[in-house]
């Protein structure tokens, strides 16, 4: 499924220009400008504590920047939340998944958020996603029963559900385990190849074949 | 939009159930402030049919108080918040649906439940009714207005007792008008001017709320 997917309709620029963001009174980054174009990955360096997920949720617009700004084909991302928001999927720092909800129940609810391609009554394409996340077993399961790693598959999950151009991952292989950290890095293959774009951070290097991988190392900047 | 309205109300009504214990604290603890009060003041009909209409509304501003952080509070831990925020809906729209969520499982007893407490306080069937009809009316601003509330302060580690310094003052003219009513019928005169009154501010809160609240989260969770 993923795979077979067509490219992105539009090319998409994300540029970031004179970022900084402040806290507790010093600077968590200063000055910071990138432009990323479609089949690029920029990968987030940095020690921990640098502002990576920062950042990350500067670029998502979660947090405000003190000084510059982040836009989405040379509009800054505040004024077309929405627009933009239908072209990104965030995987966080938390998974974002309700443990009192089954796996099925929570892919509902992204799919709904996310304003899915797919139906949300297409049982079909739900058990080819879960399949894909490997969790075709376990689709009534509480997510509380769950282990880290499957909750963290499910997470990921919503990047597949919509057509987003824009992959913006925080730690996308924490406590994955071999099969599924191969799985993410496939994805994200395909996504780059099908023309999107995507900015990662990870401790963990990235097996990633024949992909423009831009480095920023957020220590460096600080 | 209507979907998301709806899956969102589905979610947490879902949550709601299979957390029980908390699903009953609040319509329990409307109860028991009631049940007290002609423990603690005596049982002389005069005197509890006089305080009936405040007693049960004053225990029901409470309990909806009580229960007011779990509108965000939960989803702001597990992640979900977030990913509300930057879903592809509008998100008053998820928020006003957060609040009939949060009127249904708080509010919907306490409806229920106050007009046989009244009864048992000795208050005059024509009081009653009027009782239903201002908890009817009343409760779900009390859900609206505290959403903004537990909007600003659900960032804040320790936000509880901002909570009810904010949210009670901004509570008071339903109380006001809610007791009034009831007295006034009780009394034998009409309410209508009243219920007219909570009507509006129903309307209100409910088209207004939800805008309010959607920016004061944006700026919590930054």
């Amino acid at each position: 499924m993923i795979n077979s997917l067509p490219a992105y309709t539009k090319s998409r620029i994300l540029s970031v220009k004179r970022l900084s963001v402040e806290k507790q009174d010093r600077w968590l980054f200063q000055n910071i400008n990138f432009d990323l174009k479609p089949k690029e990955v920029l990968h987030l360096e940095g020690e921990n504590g640098s502002g990576k997920t920062t950042l990350l949720r500067v670029l998502c617009g979660l947090t405000l920047a003190d000084e510059g700004d982040v836009y989405w084909d040379d509009i800054s991302i505040n004024q077309q939340t929405y627009d933009y928001h239908l072209q990104l999927s965030y995987l966080g720092h938390s998974d974002g998944i309700k443990q009192d909800l089954t796996v099925l129940e929570n892919l509902r609810v992204a799919m709904v958020l996310s304003r899915s391609i797919y139906e949300v009554s297409d049982k079909q394409v739900l058990d080819e996603i879960l399949e894909n996340i490997g969790l075709q077993n376990s689709q009534d399961t509480l997510a509380f029963h769950l282990s880290a790693g499957q909750r963290r598959r499910l997470a990921f999950a919503r990047c597949l559900l919509n057509d987003s151009a824009l992959w913006i991952l925080d730690e996308p292989l924490t406590a994955l385990d071999k099969k599924g950290i191969a799985f993410i890095e496939q994805a994200i293959q395909a996504h780059i190849e099908r023309g999107g774009l995507a900015v990662i951070t990870s401790h963990q290097a990235l097996n990633i074949k024949n992909v423009r991988c831009t480095r920023l190392n957020l220590s460096a900047v600080a | 939009m209507l979907q998301a309205f709806y899956i969102i109300l589905q979610r947490d009504l879902i949550l709601a159930v299979r957390h029980r214990a908390e699903l009953m604290n609040p319509v329990l603890f409307f109860v028991l402030v009631v049940v007290l009060f002609p423990l603690g003041v005596g049982a002389e009909i005069n005197v509890l049919e006089k305080i009936a209409p405040g007693v049960i509304w004053i225990a029901a501003l409470l309990s909806a108080l009580l229960s007011l952080d779990r509108i965000f509070r939960t989803d702001m831990e597990d992640g979900s918040l977030e990913q509300m925020l930057i879903s592809a809906q509008p998100v008053s729209v998820l928020i006003l649906a957060k609040i009939i969520a949060h009127w249904v499982i708080t509010g919907l007893p306490v409806v229920i439940v106050g007009p046989l407490l009244a009864l048992f306080l000795g208050l005059p069937v024509e009081g009653i009714q009027t009782l239903f009809f201002t908890l009817l009316l009343g409760t779900p601003i009390l859900s609206a207005i505290g959403s903004v509330g537990v909007a600003l302060t659900v960032g804040l580690r320790r936000g509880g007792v901002i909570l009810s310094l904010l949210v009670l003052p901004l509570y008071v003219p339903v109380l006001i008008f809610a007791s009034q009513a009831v007295d006034a019928s009780a009394a034998g005169f009409p309410a209508t001017a009243a219920i007219t009154m909570l009507s509006a501010l129903l309307i209100l809160s409910l088209s207004l709320t939800p805008w309010a609240a959607s920016s004061a989260l944006k700026m919590s969770v930054s």
